[in-house]
């Protein structure tokens, strides 16, 4: 899907208010009974919300089984029958969201539209922050409530407003069409016991990662030191060793394979590790992380130096702490740095 | 002779008169969309003949012999797509008669100089296959010496005192020196080793012209290209041109995508309507790393973000 996002086109959207629960904990939602069409310049700052949220830090996910909640249901009709009441539809999907998130979780304004990338239909589910100090408005036209425009532009055009939560889901054909799609949640972790509890994920959206974060962590672990082991200059292949297994190690809940090209490897290595990445078989730019299959080999980083020999160094230290170098007359020279 | 049917042509010439303006208006549509489509930059202005004009024009021709009652002038901007745009006519329209006024000049003279076609449209509406509209293709600086030589001349200027002649001549010849310099300079510029990013520059217009048409700052151009060949485009200008030529081919239902986006988008990223958006989408797809360690040092990061948001891609902010 990543590849048509460049593509995204947002056709339709409602907008709901979607209050704390623990600020109002009796609220009636006041769900908007009607559509917003936005102008040129608010529906494309939407679709760009949306599409660098979802580029940047989305997995693939699909719908459970069996099922933990009615959204994908909801989302298959929606996609199969273009003529589904459209705003009824989004109307039970806000209400699922403000039953099942947590009452801590932060107030905000839920966008549902349907989209087209190329000839797929899509449908997108964003959570946006409201903005800072802005309270929700609601109008009326015609006997219909819907949330303000003006304050709509305002939440969609302010450049801060942040996107809490991003899920685009298509129909897989490949599958009996059954949903599947992208989701970017920060609050996603690889850790089993704390996917499981996700409620956006897993109560609200009704839908499991589709790849295992253990296994992709594994698999990229592996894929990496391959490339690794292939750079002639020892120190730098040190330092890169050094680099990946100290960002695995690192308290993040995700391994980004493109914010770690551009952190830690030079210019002249970046695009050589992505290409090598993907042709590994790693196309995702970010999943989330599990170190559970490797944490034994990420204590400690080995190299082979010469002769047999090998360095071994715990992956805590600082990668400065050990220089690497060839001499004039071919010797390979180690220096450590202790404080 | 004529005098006795003037009236009897002014009668039949604004009975006429709105299909002329209508074939005028079809004639300019078709070399606006062609020339936008083929990358050539011109203006192209319309008119029916005013009923005042053609009267006057009565007393000394017949009607019938008057070919500029459907009249249009294509103005290109540089004058190095006047050869492009004498084409472009000869391909849309059937030519009845070809006059370069150029060819014909004697050395010795300083005259309009234009190419003019007499031509009917196949494409047009049926009543108006058969009629006729005269179409004149010329530089900005052939453009401003017609009007003016209207204004301010008449037919028998060899009459004039010689001095008057000769304030004409250093004129139009000043007219011609423009066209030749800037060709000249265009010329040059494309020749420097030393500014690659001018050459960029002059590579790129084409297809903005066809993708994205309309002016642009040549101020950020510039800072943009500069910055594109001094960090980020290593080879040479005429192999990049030709990469992006090629990135074009490839990506062209997307760019245009893109560009149909954000056409009523009085918000928009300014470099979409910039030459170096293309040269900065090639570079997204083939130098990223390049592009996201060096962008900052020239332009606000948000402005390559968003782009790469559009292009599907991402960028990453060098901490």
């Amino acid at each position: 899907m990543f590849e048509y996002l460049s593509e995204l086109y947002i056709s339709e959207v409602v907008f709901h208010d979607i209050p704390h629960r623990r600020l109002q904990p009796k609220a009636i939602l006041e769900l908007s009974d009607t559509e917003t069409l936005l102008d040129t310049t608010s529906q494309n700052l939407l679709r760009q919300k949306l599409a660098e949220e979802l580029l940047r830090r989305s997995f693939p996910i699909v719908a459970s089984s069996p099922p933990t909640s009615q959204v994908p249901n909801i989302i298959e009709e929606l996609l199969s029958k273009p003529d589904q009441g459209f705003i009824g539809a989004s109307q039970r999907i806000a209400q699922h969201l403000y039953d099942t998130q947590p009452a801590s979780s932060s107030s905000g304004i839920l966008a549902v539209a349907r989209c087209q990338m190329r000839t797929q239909h899509g449908l997108a589910i964003v959570k946006l922050e409201q903005g800072s100090g802005a309270r929700p408005v609601h109008s009326t036209d015609g006997g219909q409530n819907r949330l303000d425009l003006e304050f709509l532009e305002r939440v969609i055009l302010t450049n801060t407003t942040r996107v809490l939560k991003a899920g685009l889901f298509i129909l897989d054909s490949a599958s009996t069409n059954s949903v599947s799609g992208l989701i970017a949640d920060v609050q996603i972790s690889g850790q089993q016991e704390r996917v499981a509890a996700e409620y956006f994920l897993v109560h609200f959206l009704g839908c499991q990662l589709r790849d295992d974060p253990a296994q992709l962590t594994k698999k990229y672990f592996e894929a990496g030191k391959r490339w690794i082991d292939a750079i002639p200059d020892l120190h730098k292949r040190f330092q890169y060793e050094m680099s990946m297994s100290s960002e695995l190690i690192r308290d993040v809940t995700t391994v980004d394979l493109e914010n770690f090209a551009a952190e830690h490897l030079e210019l002249c290595d970046q695009q050589s590790f992505l290409d090598h990445m993907a042709a590994e078989g790693l196309s995702t730019r970010s999943f989330p992380k599990n170190t559970e299959r490797i944490k034994n080999r990420l204590r400690r980083a080995r190299l082979e130096v010469a002769n047999g020999l090998q360095l071994i160094a715990d992956t805590t230290i600082s990668g400065d702490s050990v220089i690497i170098d060839v001499t004039d007359e071919g010797f390979t020279q180690i220096t450590i740095k202790t404080v | 002779m004529l005098d006795s049917n003037l009236k009897e042509y002014q009668a039949l010439y604004l009975s006429e008169r709105h299909q002329y303006l209508e074939l005028a208006e079809h004639v300019k549509a078709t070399i606006t969309d062609a020339a936008a489509t083929q990358g050539i930059s011109c203006t192209v202005l319309c008119r029916a003949k005013e009923i005042r004009s053609l009267s006057s024009k009565l007393i000394t021709k017949p009607y019938t012999q008057i070919g500029d009652k459907a009249g249009a002038r294509v103005v290109v901007h540089f004058p190095w797509m006047l050869r492009e745009a004498e084409d472009l006519v000869e391909s849309l329209f059937r030519v009845l008669h070809r006059d370069d006024k150029r060819e014909g000049a004697s050395p010795k003279v300083f005259s309009y100089r234009a190419t003019h076609f007499q031509v009917v449209s196949p494409a047009a509406t049926v009543e108006l296959q058969d009629k006729e509209c005269e179409v004149q293709v010329l530089t900005r600086a052939e453009s401003l010496w017609a009007d003016t030589e209207h204004d301010i001349a008449y037919k028998s200027s060899k009459d004039l005192p010689v001095h008057i002649r000769r304030s004409f001549y250093r004129l139009v010849s000043l007219m011609e020196l423009f066209d030749l310099e800037v060709s000249r300079v265009r010329n040059e510029m494309n020749q420097l080793d030393d500014f690659p990013g001018a050459r960029l520059l002059i590579a790129l217009e084409p297809y903005h012209r066809r993708y994205v048409g309309g002016s642009y700052d040549g101020y950020l151009s510039g800072l943009v290209l500069n910055f594109l060949t001094e960090h980020i485009i290593k080879e040479p200008v005429d192999v990049v041109a030709s990469n992006i030529d090629s990135f074009l081919l490839d990506n062209q239902q997307k760019l245009e995508n893109l560009l149909a986006r954000y056409k009523d988008d009085d918000y928009a990223n300014p470099l979409i309507w910039q030459p170096e958006l293309l040269a900065i989408l090639y570079c997204l797809d083939n130098k990223r790393p390049e592009l996201q360690q060096y962008w900052s040092d020239v332009l606000p990061f948000d402005l390559l973000n968003s782009l790469a948001t559009d292009w599907g891609t991402v960028v990453y902010q060098r901490v």
